[in-house]
C-alpha cells in the first residue's frame, strides 16, 4: 500500500513533529485521533479493559518519548501507532498470566458492533466497512490464518497446530492473504482519503 | 516459489506479530541486511495497521487520557540533561528556534557549556550511537556540534555507523542530501600533509570522494558535509590520503559502514 500523502497523513506527521519538540498538546491531539481505535484493538486482543488501557498508555508514552524516531518517508503515523498498539497487545496477551484471556479461535473474526456510534468520525466507520469487506473477500483459509494471528495473537506455529495444517501452508496463506488485502484496500482506502481531502 | 519466499513468509509473520521468539530473532538478523524484506514488512504493516479498523469501536474511559497526560507532564518536569536523550534533544532544538530571529543559537552556546559533560544516547533499531559533546570543544566545532544536533533532531534523519579495526569510529547523519559526519578517536593530522576523506558508494557501485577534512583536536569532531549527498547507496567510508586533493580511489579505509534499511517499525 502506498503511503498516501493525504491531508490527514500530513497533519498527523506535523503533530508527531510537534510532539518531538515537546508539545504535549500535540500528543493529546493524536490521542483524540487514534486513541479510540487503538483502545478498541487492544481491548479486542486482550479481552480485558485494564490491560487494554495499559497498552494504550504505553503506546502514547512511547510516542512521547520516541517521536523523533518517526520517519514520515517510510510510512504513515497511523500505521506506526496502530502497529505499535498491535505488537504491544500481542506481547501482553502472550504473557503466561494473560494467556487464558486470549480470544478463542472460533471468535477471532466475530465482530459485533454496539449499534451506531454517533460520535464516531464518519470516515472511520467507512474504513471499518471497507476493511471488513476486504477481509470477507479472502478465501476462508487465508482469512482464518490472518484473523488468528492479528486478532487472536496466535503465532504461525500455534495456528498450524490449531488448524492441523502444515506450518509452511499457514505461512503461505498468511502471505497470500495479506497481499490480497493490500491490493483490495490500496484503492479503496486511498479513495476515502482523497474524498476526505476534497471535502476538508 | 522463489528462493526468497521463506523470508517473505517470515516477513508477513513479523508484520502480523505472529512469529515465535526464535523465528523473530532469525528474521531480524536477516532483515538488517535485506532491503527486499524491509520493503515487504513495510508494505504488509501498511495493511495490517488498517486491520485495526475492523474491530467494533470501544470507547476508552476518560481517565485514560488524563493518566497519559499526567505522566507526560511529570516526565517533562523531571527530565535532566543526563536522563533520556530524546526529551533533551527536544529542548536543544527549542532554543535554536526561539533565537533564530535575533542571535542564532550556535553563536550563543551557553546552553551547551552549562553542562559539564553532555551525553546523547540514541537507540535506533537496536543500535546504540553515542554522540559526546565535550565542554572543551572549540567554538567552531561547538557551532558544528549544534548544527549536527539540529540535523539529528529533524524527522527523517538516518544514521550510518562506520567502524573499522581500530578505535576510530564515525557516524554519518543524513537527511535527504544534507549530511554531517561525527568522528571520534581519529588521529590529529592538522600538522601533516594529509587529509581525511569521506567516501560514499554511488548507485553505480563506485566509491566517490564526497568531502575532505582535517582533525585539529582530540575528542569528537563534527564535520559538515559540504557537497550534497544526492547519489549514494548508503555505504560510507573514511580513509586518510596524502596531500590535499581527494584522489579518484580510496586508500584502505579506516572505517566503513552501510545504512541498514529498516522498516518504519516503532521500537517496542
Amino acid at each position: 500500500m502506498t503511503a498516501t500523502r493525504g491531508q490527514g497523513a500530513e497533519e498527523d506527521a506535523s503533530l508527531v513533529t510537534r510532539v518531538a519538540e515537546g508539545e504535549a498538546a500535540a500528543l493529546e491531539a493524536l490521542y483524540h485521533r487514534y486513541g479510540r481505535v487503538a483502545y478498541s484493538l487492544a481491548r479486542r486482543i486482550l479481552g480485558d479493559e485494564q490491560l487494554a488501557q495499559d497498552v494504550v498508555q504505553e503506546v502514547f508514552l512511547t510516542i512521547w518519548r520516541d517521536a523523533i524516531k518517526f520517519d514520515s518517508t517510510r510510512g504513515q503515523v497511523s500505521t506506526w501507532l496502530l502497529t505499535m498498539t498491535h505488537h504491544k497487545s500481542v506481547d501482553s496477551v502472550r504473557k503466561e498470566e494473560n494467556l487464558r484471556k486470549r480470544r478463542e479461535p472460533a471468535d477471532v473474526l466475530e465482530f459485533q458492533d454496539a449499534g451506531v456510534n454517533v460520535d464516531e468520525d464518519v470516515w472511520t466507520g467507512i474504513k471499518r466497512e471497507r476493511v471488513r469487506a476486504a477481509l470477507g473477500r479472502l478465501p476462508e483459509v487465508q482469512r482464518q490464518a490472518i484473523g488468528l494471528a492479528y486478532f487472536g495473537g496466535y503465532t504461525q506455529r500455534e495456528i498450524a497446530k490449531l488448524t492441523d495444517t502444515p506450518l509452511g501452508t499457514v505461512k503461505t496463506r498468511m502471505l497470500a492473504g495479506m497481499r490480497r488485502m493490500r491490493d483490495g484496500l490500496e484503492t479503496s482506502l486511498d479513495s476515502i482519503d482523497r474524498t476526505r481531502e476534497g471535502r476538508a | 516459489m522463489s528462493a526468497h519466499s521463506p523470508w517473505d513468509e517470515l516477513a508477513v509473520g513479523l508484520a502480523l506479530g505472529a512469529l515465535e521468539p526464535e523465528d523473530e530473532q532469525t528474521f531480524l538478523g536477516h532483515l538488517s541486511t535485506c532491503s527486499e524484506c524491509a520493503q515487504t514488512v513495510a508494505d504488509i504493516e501498511a495493511v495490517s495497521g488498517q486491520l485495526a479498523y475492523a474491530v467494533p469501536a470501544d470507547d476508552p474511559p476518560p481517565a485514560l487520557l488524563k493518566s497519559i497526560m499526567k505522566v507526560v507532564v511529570e516526565s517533562d518536569r523531571a527530565a535532566s540533561p543526563l536522563s533520556s536523550a530524546l526529551p533533551n534533544l527536544a529542548r536543544l532544538r527549542a532554543p535554536l528556534r526561539r533565537r533564530t530571529a535575533s542571535a542564532p543559537a550556535f553563536r550563543n552556546p551557553s546552553w551547551l557549556l552549562r553542562a559539564a559533560a553532555f551525553v546523547l544516547v540514541i537507540a535506533l533499531a537496536g543500535w546504540n550511537y553515542q554522540l559526546r559533546l565535550d565542554n572543551r570543544v572549540k567554538d567552531r566545532s561547538l557551532s558544528n556540534a549544534a548544527k549536527a544536533a539540529a540535523l539529528l533532531a529533524e524527522p527523517g534523519t538516518s544514521l550510518v555507523k562506520l567502524e573499522g579495526k581500530g578505535a576510530e569510529n564515525a557516524t554519518v547523519l543524513i537527511n535527504r542530501d544534507k549530511g554531517y559526519l561525527v568522528v571520534d578517536n581519529f588521529k590529529r593530522n592538522d600538522a601533516e600533509d594529509t587529509i581525511y576523506v569521506l567516501w560514499t558508494q554511488n548507485r553505480a557501485g563506485q566509491m566517490v570522494g564526497v568531502d575532505s577534512f582535517k582533525i585539529a583536536h582530540d575528542g569528537p569532531s563534527y564535520v559538515p558535509v559540504r557537497k550534497p549527498l544526492t547519489d549514494t547507496s548508503g555505504t560510507f567510508a573514511v580513509s586518510k590520503e596524502s596531500g590535499r586533493v581527494i584522489p579518484k580511489t580510496p586508500s584502505p579505509t579506516i572505517v566503513i559502514g552501510t545504512a541498514a534499511v529498516t522498516a518504519n517499525v516503532a521500537t517496542t
